[in-house]
């Protein structure tokens, strides 16, 4: 049971080829903001370097964010069109959970508070609470997209004893997050911060199926409405290329 | 067989042609969702093109009666334009022709505009001076052959039909009124008030639209309300008429200096009927031929994109896998 997960809601870019519970493959790179450009050449070397062939794979999954629209949807637009392509099924899966799901396979307490944060840039952070309960997390808020400022307040009012804190949301806001006393981030060291596909693979396994009849399944969880004040009358492509001297 | 995807502006389409006959081609239209902004959104146009894409490349493939592992090339928009559209219709284009072995076509938007007339009926060959006026570019462009392009003359400031949209606008139609614009108009008298045609000088190709749309705030201000509510129509045909002299002008007068015998249109503002007569007229005036593809060919279409990358090489495999989009591209040189 083949199959592979994508994970392109941070800067960093993760991949994974495994089984659902079983990993055989993983890739991370710093993708910026050049996700189309890295994705793709990434997954060729991946099956290269195991043998494998396209045709082998059997399921999809899909990181669904929130986080950065560019990225995710250049994310979910492969992995919508290698599941369209290649006949098999696709899901999507939270960048968040996938988080949780990393520090809660990790040693510690039977049972912890954690909270995922991804940046969501323009001075906030989006952030789901988990509970975690014998390796297994259950989401216990929504999804906010919050100051970190807000956050700790939100987070201070909802949790029973300090929330282990991780994810990029919490590294570009370490200090702060380290002085609250109701959050107790991981050292920015910690590799957990980052958000791994392999943590999506699990999602594999569901029954629901992307087939001809059911086409807008999986889609970015963008939280932020979009940016109406941001709208364009379209200016001359021209005028673009000549602003920019690319063209006469 | 060739399978082509846009997703440039606010449109999500997909064709497929094989050889010379176009199987399908199929457009699915953002407007309605753009139309309460007044304008596109992009984040608005990205989001949307994502819900579709999948969906519109399977209505080409069943419309067309073909299987997907069929497919021998995927061509795909690569600019310009928008660029968290693009993003979706490259990332869709390649993931598609790396799962099916298939090679890979970048095409320019423009290029795609072109190649429209090269589908039929009557297929045009070049040599030919194209137009290219919508809504998103106001172009003149040589083509010399196939793959040879020569910009004569661009606008230095709004599309042609931008600047019929905003003319819609300011007069209370809907957006985008450039069509509701041209049925007022039709009713209307051209001659009632006197609008500036931009750049008008002999031997300047370059279009500007700004100064004609200042001008009509303007005039719509100092006639007040009452004056604008019952000469509507002779404002819309006037206004309609100083947008649409500005291009058959420097269209004639360029292929004239050019010694060219055939001019192509391209893009939406094609459809407009002043446009279309009056270009009518000049050519036959002058002997020149002109060539105005069917209206869904001239608006963002995808069978445009698939009818240009016949004419393209397939780019060399492994590398496309890292192509990407660019917002601000031209003509190939
Ligand atoms: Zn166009």
């Amino acid at each position: 049971m083949l199959a592979l997960a994508i994970d392109t809601a941070t800067e960093v870019c993760s991949i994974a080829l495994g089984a659902r519970d079983k990993v055989i493959d993983e890739i991370a790179f710093e993708a910026g903001r050049s996700h189309l450009e890295k994705l793709l050449p990434a997954v060729r070397r991946m099956f290269e370097r195991q043998g494998l062939g396209l045709r082998e794979l059997e399921f999809i999954a899909a990181g669904t964010g929130p986080g950065t629209f560019s990225g995710l949807r250049v994310g979910i637009a492969t992995c919508r069109a290698l599941s369209q392509a290649l006949t098999i099924p696709v899901w999507g899966s939270s960048s968040l959970g996938a988080l949780a799901a990393g520090v809660a396979a990790s040693p510690g307490g039977q049972q912890q508070s954690l909270m995922a944060a991804i940046n969501a840039r323009r001075g906030q952070v989006f952030a789901r609470l988990y509970r975690k309960h014998d390796r297994q997390i259950r989401p216990v808020s929504d999804i906010h997209c919050l100051s970190p400022e807000d956050l700790v307040e939100v987070v201070t009012r909802a949790a029973a004893g300090p929330v282990i804190a991780f994810g990029d949301g919490i590294l570009a806001y370490h200090e702060f997050f380290s002085a609250a006393a109701s959050i107790r981030p991981l050292p920015p060291q910690d590799k957990r911060h980052q958000v791994r596909a392999a943590h999506h693979l699990p999602a594999a396994g569901s029954k629901q199926r992307y087939g001809p009849g059911d086409p807008g399944k999986v889609l970015p969880v963008y939280i932020r409405e979009p940016d109406a004040d941001r709208t364009v009358l379209l200016t001359d492509r021209t005028v673009l290329l000549r602003k920019r001297g690319i063209w006469q | 067989m060739i399978l082509a995807i846009e997703t440039s502006c606010d449109d999500t389409c997909a064709a497929v042609i094989d050889r010379d006959s176009l199987l399908s081609s199929i457009v699915s239209s953002q407007t309605r969702f753009h139309a309460r902004y007044g304008g596109v959104v992009p984040e608005v146009a990205s989001r949307r093109h994502l819900e579709l894409i999948n969906a519109v490349v399977e209505e080409s493939l069943v419309a067309a009666g073909v299987r997907i592992d069929q497919i021998r090339r995927v061509a795909v928009t690569t600019g310009p334009g928008l660029i968290g559209a693009l993003l979706v219709g490259v990332a869709t284009a390649k993931a598609i022709a790396f799962a099916i072995g298939a090679g890979l076509a970048g095409v320019s938007h423009l290029e795609g505009h072109v190649a429209a007339n090269y589908l039929p009926p009557g297929p045009a060959e070049p040599p030919f001076l194209c137009l290219i006026a919508s809504g998103g570019h106001t172009s003149l462009v040589f083509v010399a052959g196939q793959r040879s392009f020569r910009v004569i003359g661009q606008t230095l400031d709004d599309a042609a039909g931008e600047a019929l949209d905003k003319g819609a606008r300011l007069l209370g139609l809907d957006y985008p009124g450039g069509a509701a614009l041209d049925r007022l108009a039709s009713s209307g008298t051209p001659g009632f008030a006197a609008f500036p045609v931009g750049l008008d000088r002999k031997g300047n190709f370059n279009f500007s639209f700004s100064g004609v749309k200042t001008a009509l705030y303007y005039y719509l201000r100092d006639a007040g309300p009452d004056m604008v509510r019952m000469r509507r129509a002779d404002i819309a045909a006037s206004y309609q008429e100083a947008v649409v002299s500005a291009l058959v002008k420097k269209t004639v007068s360029a292929a004239e200096s050019l010694g060219c015998k055939m001019i192509c249109l391209a893009g939406g503002v094609s459809a407009n009927s002043e446009l279309r007569r009056r270009l009518r007229q000049e050519c036959n005036l002058r002997g020149i031929g002109l060539k105005i593809p069917p209206p869904e060919l001239c608006t963002d279409n995808a069978a445009m994109i698939a009818s240009a990358a016949r004419f393209l090489p397939d780019l060399p495999y492994p590398e496309w896998l890292s192509m990407g989009a660019r917002a601000a591209s031209g003509f190939p040189v």
